[in-house]
Formats: C-alpha cells, structure tokens, sequence
C-alpha cells in the first residue's frame, strides 16, 4: 500500500506535468491568412476566392487540411515551400484554404471527404481536376503548369 | 406502413416496466414478479431486433421516403453495400448500439437463468444504459420520412433514386468495420454496469459477470481498429495504416483502458482485497471512452474521415458521461481514501515484497497503460479545447504521440519482460532485467539512421522542437530492440515450459499460452510499426503514356513498368474530341453502344457511338451484342486497312478491354504496375483510381510478403502521364499478424472458461464468492 500511494502520487505528478508541458510546447497555429501552410497567403472563403478569380482571370486552387493531418503537414513543409511551386502559386493562382475541422460546406460540396486534397477551379466554382491526397513538389509543380498553360486560353478552359 | 419509431417508444415502456420489476424484487423480494419480468425483457429485445430488421428491410427494398435510406443508399448499390448501409450514418449505428446493449442484457439473464441477484442488478444497469441509447436513436431516428424533413415535398413525391454511399465506405473492410465497432461499444456495457454494482452495493462477484464480456469486447475492439487501419492503408491512400488522427486515436484509449482493466482484474480474481478501486474504476473509464469516441466522431467539436455532420446528440452523451462519473466516481473516492485495502495484498505465492512483488508490479503495469491512455487522450482534446476557449489552431502532430507515449511503452515493454519471467531465481531473474535495462540506455545513444529515432530527425520541424521534445525525440529507436528481444525470449521460454510440464491441466495451458501469445502479438505489432514508420522508401515516378509497356529507370536502384493501363466505365472521353486531335489522347477511354459487329480473323471489329459521333473499334473476340453498352480504352490509328475484311477504316481503336459499361457516374483508371530493384520485380499488381458521382477513391496497389509491402498509390490522371508513388514499407504484416495474434489468444483464453464454463459461472461458486466475501466482513 505505502508502494502504491506512491505510484499513486508519481503518476499523478507526471500527468500534471505532462499535460502542462504538452499545452507549453505545441506550436500555435492560428493567423488571419493562415500563412503557416506553406508561407503563402489563404484566404478561408471560397466566395472570395472565386470572386478574385473572376476578376484576376486565374484559376483557383483549394486546400482542404487539418490541424491532425500528417500528410497535410508533409504538403505544407515539403512541396508548398518549394521554390518553382511558391513562385508559381504566388503569381498564377487564387489560393483558398479549408479547415476540414471548421467548413463543413465546401468539403461537402465537392465531394472531399478527407485530408489533404487539392482541388482546382475555374472561376465559376467548376472542377478543373484535383489531387487527392499528398503530392510531392514535382508532381504538384507538373500539375500546376498544366492547370495555369490551360486557363490561360479561354477556348480549352475547363473540363467540365 | 410500420412507423420503425413507435416501436422505440414501446421498447422504452416495456424496458421501464423490466426496470421497475427487477428493482421491486431486488428491493422488497417480491418472487411472484419473476414470473413477467423475463418476458417483459424479451419483448423489449425482440422489438429492437425487429427494429433494426425493418431498418434493413427498407435499404433492401430502397425505400427513398425514408430519408436515412436516401442519404446513404443508391439503386446501384450492390446488396450487401445495402445491408451495410444501415450503419453508414450515426442513427442507424444508435439504433444498432441500442441492440447490442439489450442483446447483452438477455444473454446474461437467460445464461444465469434470471436466479441471481448479481446479474438482476448488472441487468438493471445495462436496460438504463440501453434505453439512454434508445433515447438517443428516437432523437436522431432512422425512421424519418423524407416528407417529415421536408414539409414541403408533396406526398406522392417518391425519389427515382438514393444519394448514395460515400465511395470511401464501398470496400470489404468497411462493412467488416462499423459493425466490429459496434459491437465492442455495446458489449462493454456489461463490465461497466457490473462495476457500477460492485461500487453502489460493494458486491464482489462482479468481476465474474464482467470477465468474459471485458474480454470479447477486446477482441471486437482490437478486430474494429485494425479493420480501420486496414481500410486507411487500403483505401485512403495515405500510405498507412495509423494517422494519429481524433477518429483513430480515440477508439484507441478505450482499447488501453480496456487493457489496462483486464490487468487490473486478473489482479482483483486472484486476491478479492487487491484493485478494489482499480478494477472498477477502469471498467468505467473505458466505457466513458467508449462514449467519448462516439463524441468525438460525431459531436462536431472534431471532424474527420467519419464526418457524420453535427447533432444534437453530442450534448446527449456528454450527459451520459457525467451521470456516470458521479454514480461510479463517488463510491471510488469514498473507496480510495476511506477504505483499506487488504494488509495480505500478494498475488501469487511468490515471497517477495515490496516494490518487486507481483502485485505492485501488476499496480505499476495499470497505471503506466492509464498514462499512455491519457496521453492520447490529451493530445486529442487540449487543441480542441484551445481552439473552442481562446479560438486559436494548435498544431498536433504525429511527433506529439510519439514523444509522449515512448516513455510509457518502453517502460510497459520492460515491465512485461520482468513479470513474465518465471524463474525460481530471483537473482537471475533481476540479472535479466539489469541487463535488458542497461542496453536499453546504451541503444538509446546509438544513431544508425536520422529517421530512426522517438522522433524523425529528417521531420522539418526537428530543428525547431522545443528543448523537452528534442531530449525525449533524440533517444534512438534502436532502444526498443532490448526489451523487445527480452519480451520474446521470456514468453518462448513460457511457452517451451508450459508444454513440457506433465502438471499443467490443458485447460491452465490454454489460458497460459492465450497469454503468451497476446504478449508476443503486441512486441511484433511495437515492432512493425516502429520499422514501417521508420524506413518507408517513397520513390515518384512520372510515365508519359507513350512508356507503357517499357521499363523506366527510377532513383534508388529501382525501376518501373507499366504493363497495362485502363480507363473503365464514366462518360469517357468524347469520340469527336479524340478524332478531332488523337495525339492528345494516347491511351483514350470510350463508352458506347455497340453496332455493325464484324470478324476480321483473330480480331472483333464493331462500332462504338457516344452519342458525339462514332469510332471502329477492334478487339479480341469477346461476346458482345448489338445495342449493348461497353466501355474500351487504348491506341487509335488512323486510315488502317484490315486484310481480312479488306475495309479501310478512318479511325481505329485498338483495345485489350472490353467491359460493360458502368454508370456514367462512376470512371476507373486502372494502371498494371511492375516495380523493380536492380532489375528484379519485386512487387507488382494494380493501382487503381475512381470517381464517383460523391467523391473519388484511391485504391494503391499493395504487393504483401513478410518481410515488405510493395504499395503504390495512383491519384488519376487527365494529362500524357501517369503519375504514381511507390512506397517500399518494410514489415508491415508483422502488425496484422500480431493483430491476429492478439485474436486467437484472447480466443485460447476464452475457450479455457468455456471449457469449465458450468464450474465458472454456476450460481455455486458466484455463492460461494460471495458468502466469502460476507465473511471477510466487507
């Protein structure tokens, strides 16, 4: 008994302890442009998205993460930062981010039922293709070129 | 029409009456009442049963006014995807919940044929849990017409069709995995009310009631999580099978809560003064986990693969947690700091005391499964909580688990390897235990990889972790072979005694080798994963069309070829887009309806028209009819002229193919993969992409041996390549045959109760625990 109490009183210590330290050291996440993916700039609207679309002729591409996702934070730290990618994002692209925790709406709408998933539209919210899953920096980057090569004629533009 | 939910209603009534018969007789001794209460019971049960049957009727017969079979049905389903859609959405798995907690209830009633007052009080428990659910299934009812939800919808209005099934949930595993689940969550009720009894009246039979029915809900639990993983490793294309994500992690606590109880109550069978409050108390946490981890894949504070949608039925089961904390929370505190525990405390017969007795170290193995439990548990709900208090995204990742449940599992590993360990000696019994401890240390500096450590130092977060995760994230994974090599030589060592021994009735050698089997399993799942996770080779690889057929050269040493590729079923690409430019479509899919049938020697030569215009086709010779649909996909040529019909064709396509057509909301690219290292096919088979009206599904190919998967995933492709990740993951089968190992012990331990059922269960024994127990003067 007197071994008990005291694991008892250890193992409620290290729980104290652990719990604490666990808040402490997580990184936080959160800023208005949700510039943690990737260093880039998101906007979490879809609206806004397609709205600036219309208005800058460039294809929209949508992110659907989650804070748990693994492979999300692989996309974010390996093929999102990668030079050709971010200049080609930057310059080609309306970027929209998806909190699959948050929206509930979107994901729904386009059929995307989990983590990562890269979705590309044209500026009427119509599919132009989409990866579902994680991409590497040089599949991602060919699929890029393709969707922005095309958009730029208005007679080839979207597939559906 | 039968309404589904007015039978609900009548359960709940004829459950009240069941309840307030079974506490009139435990209370006031009223005899006479055994007479109805049996059959009040059973109605209730048959009620539910026909229930869930009518549910199932409805998908079967694709009732679309039922809104629920509308949501997740479709005409095109196949049967059995029909049957397995009744628990596709959260109501239908209530209504099942509901039916497997009544199941249970019977079941012990009827085996204990209703004479013992344990059970009655166990039974009283597990109606009140069962008509909570059905409470629960009433609110969120399966049985809603779609003109309930929809007032407006005139009443002759009857869908042509459903919405249908997520593609995702249309594979083999996933209708193994919703009612493996289900099951587990229902049969845990029994240990959970069983404890509920032992803390309100302070009855010691209890662990008997809850024995068997804790160690089925294991086995169901571990089956339902490795489905799932399964399922993620098969279907998601997320390259494997654990993601530490909310659905996954939470229905493992539950899993080690639940392991950490049957710890526990081997502890408290082999000496009634020893876990008292332990025992209990863990039957009920797991529950309360169970609980928590239909919170969390429905509630809509965490959403996941499992996206339910919000409901109200989260508030419902916080609820139900809170009413249990209390009922069992109170007697365990009144328990814990009032009560003493038995001076005699040891276990076995063993005579050592003090901190290395077997019974401090059982204490010591519960609460270190209580520790990794409640990591995970934590890592879960602390980002939730801070995303619902201040409003602010925390990131958690694998690392996090990793980090924090090492500490935990290597010390669980050790423990196991010393208690395990039968030896007279006990000073070579603590000789191994020294030695296994000290090259645990020694490995832990051993660096033979940068991957190879608590956490993957080529993570591009490494640099950047805090101080405490770098001094836990640096220890090497080499660190986990001592205790594992020395959990495996002990339970070898078990196993060769055990069946030496002329002494050992078969059915303690049953039991014996249940356990060592189970101890086994868990080191070759630890070391499965540890080694996947560790050395998974990824290699992308980029084939335009024009390969197909040809070996291609990939970094690594490895290499690739393409020996097929199919586009089946969907729209397909327009026959007047591909006449008007066919260099854009090297390999091109086409649907259509099949005309103007010809031979041409060893070749098929028909029409095929898309309703855009109409191409030649020539194929293999296949039994095909005028009129009928099918889909091809292959090479075109242009102005070929045939020697057997002497015909010239304009445009040509070639195919191996011909299938019938599916639906036109539903196209699969099918790609044949050979992957090769230095030379040598090492792996090959069919990588597979689909879309579906609802979404689309990745179905990688997995090439399984012993000692590798060969896993390559194909995402689609609309352009001249294709694009695919290959993925050599090393010996991720040892997981599932620990799985499996984990299975057949639990089923070896079983059996050997079974075997002596009679002797275990009779109401002599149950008695004469308890008059013992009056005696100690409890």
């Amino acid at each position: 008994m007197r071994q008990r109490k005291v694991i008892n009183i250890v193992a409620i210590v290290l729980l104290v302890g652990f719990a604490y330290a666990a808040v402490q050291n997580s990184p936080v996440l959160s800023d208005e442009k949700n510039s943690y993916l990737g260093g880039l700039v998101w906007t979490n609207s879809l609206e806004e998205g397609l709205a600036a679309s219309q208005e800058q002729n460039k294809p929209v591409l949508v992110y659907f993460w989650a804070v748990w996702c693994q492979y999300c934070e692989k996309f974010e730290t390996q093929t999102l930062p990668d030079e050709r990618v971010k200049q080609k994002l930057n310059n080609d692209f309306i970027l929209v981010a998806i909190d699959l925790d948050e929206n509930k709406e979107v994901p729904r709408e386009y059929g995307v039922s989990y983590p990562p998933h890269e979705l590309f539209l044209d500026e009427n919210g119509n599919v132009i293709t989409r990866i579902p899953g994680y991409a590497n920096a040089d599949r991602f980057y060919s699929v890029l070129t393709e969707v922005s090569d095309n958009y730029k004629k208005p007679a080839h533009g979207a597939e559906q | 029409m039968i309404d589904g939910e007015i039978i609900l209603y009548l359960v709940l009534i004829f459950s009240a009456l069941t309840v307030t018969g079974l506490l009139l007789k435990e209370a006031k001794g009223y005899e006479h009442l055994m007479n109805y209460i049996p059959w009040l019971s059973r109605i209730s049960f048959a009620l539910l049963m026909f229930d869930i049957l009518l549910l199932a009727y409805y998908f079967i017969t694709s009732d679309f006014t039922i809104m629920y079979v509308w949501q997740y049905s479709s005409l095109s389903l196949p049967l059995s995807y029909r049957i397995s859609a009744v628990l596709a959405g959260q109501s239908g798995t209530l209504l099942f919940w509901s039916f497997v907690i009544y199941f249970a209830s019977i079941w012990i009633a009827e085996t204990h044929r209703w004479h013992n007052s344990i059970v009655r009080k166990t039974q009283i428990v597990t109606i009140l849990c069962g008509m909570f659910f059905v409470v629960l299934t009433i609110m969120e009812s399966p049985f809603s017409t779609i003109y309930a939800v929809n007032p407006e919808l005139p009443a002759t209005f009857v869908p042509a069709d459903g919405n249908g099934l997520n593609p995702l949930l249309i594979n083999p595993w996933m209708v193994a995995h919703p009612p493996l689940v289900f099951i587990a969550y229902g049969f845990a009720t029994i240990p959970f009310a069983a404890a509920i009894v032992n803390l309100l009246t302070g009855d010691a039979r209890w662990e008997s009631i809850a024995r068997p029915w804790s160690r089925i809900t294991w086995v169901f639990l571990t089956l339902a999580i490795a489905v799932g993983g399964l399922w993620a490793y098969l279907v998601l294309g997320w390259g494997g099978f654990w993601a530490w994500d909310p659905v996954e992690t939470s229905s493992l606590i539950p899993w080690i809560t639940l392991t950490a109880y049957l710890h526990a109550s081997s502890g408290y069978r082999k000496n009634k003064g020893t876990f008292t409050t332990g025992a209990p108390l863990l039957a009920i946490v797991s529950m309360l986990m169970i609980v928590y981890a239909a919170l969390v894949t429905r509630s809509g504070i965490f959403e996941s693969v499992h996206a339910f949608g919000d409901s109200s039925s989260g508030t419902m089961l916080i609820v139900f947690m809170i009413i249990s904390l209390l009922a069992g929370g109170i007697p365990v505190v009144k328990r814990f700091f009032f009560e003493e525990d038995y001076p005699g405390e040891n276990i076995d017969s063993s005579s050592v005391k003090g901190i290395c007795s077997t019974s401090t170290l059982y204490y010591l193995t519960t609460v270190l499964f209580v520790i990794l439990a409640f990591t995970s548990f934590w890592g879960i709900t602390f980002p939730a909580l801070i995303q619902q208090i201040e409003g602010v995204k925390v990131g958690v990742g694998t690392e996090f688990f990793n980090i924090w449940g090492y500490p935990a599992i290597i010390s669980l590993l050790i423990l196991t390897g010393y208690c395990l360990h039968r030896e007279d000696n006990i000073t070579s019994r603590k000789m191994a235990l020294i030695v296994t401890v000290s090259a645990t240390i020694l490995f832990a500096f051993i660096d033979i990889d940068p991957a190879f450590h608590v956490m993957d130092h080529t993570n591009p977060f490494w640099t950047a972790q805090p101080p405490l995760y770098k001094l836990i994230g640096s220890v090497s994974l080499l660190s986990l072979f001592p205790p594992i090599l020395y959990v495996l030589a002990v339970t070898i060592q078990r196993i060769v005694s055990d069946l030496r021994s002329a002494t050992l009735s078969s059915r303690a050698l049953a039991r014996r080798t249940g356990v060592n089997i189970i101890h086994m399993g868990m080191v070759l799942i630890l070391f499965g994963a540890v080694m996947s996770a560790s050395f998974t080779s990824t290699i992308g690889a980029s084939v335009p069309t024009g390969q197909i057929g040809d070996y291609v050269e990939l970094e690594g040493g490895y290499g690739l070829k393409i020996t097929d590729y199919r586009i089946e079923g969907g729209p397909g690409d327009r026959i007047t887009d591909v006449k008007q430019n066919p260099s854009a479509y090297p390999v091109a899919g086409i649907t259509g309806t099949v005309s103007d049938i010809q031979r041409a020697g060893i070749f098929l030569i028909f029409k095929l028209n898309d309703g855009s215009d109409s191409i030649w086709i020539a194929s293999k010779d296949v039994e095909i009819s005028p009129g009928e649909e099918v889909s091809v996909s292959g090479s075109i040529m242009h102005d070929f002229e045939s020697s057997s019909t002497g015909q010239i064709y304009d445009y040509i396509l070639f195919t191996e193919n011909v299938v019938p057509a599916k639906s036109e909301d539903e196209t699969s690219w099918k790609v044949y993969i050979e992957v090769y290292k230095n030379g040598k096919v090492m792996g090959n088979g069919m990588a597979e992409y689909i879309q579906y009206k609802q979404g689309d599904a990745t179905h990688p190919m997995v090439d399984r041996s012993l000692t590798k998967d060969v896993y390559a995933i194909f995402q689609g492709s609309k352009s001249g390549n294709i694009p695919l990740t290959i993925m050599i993951k090393p010996f991720v089968n040892e997981v599932w045959i620990g799985v499996i190992m984990f299975t057949l012990g639990m089923i070896l331990i079983l059996g050997s109760e079974l075997y002596f059922k009679r002797e275990v269960h009779s109401d002599k024994l149950l008695n004469t625990i308890s008059k013992e127990y009056q005696k100690e003067g409890k």
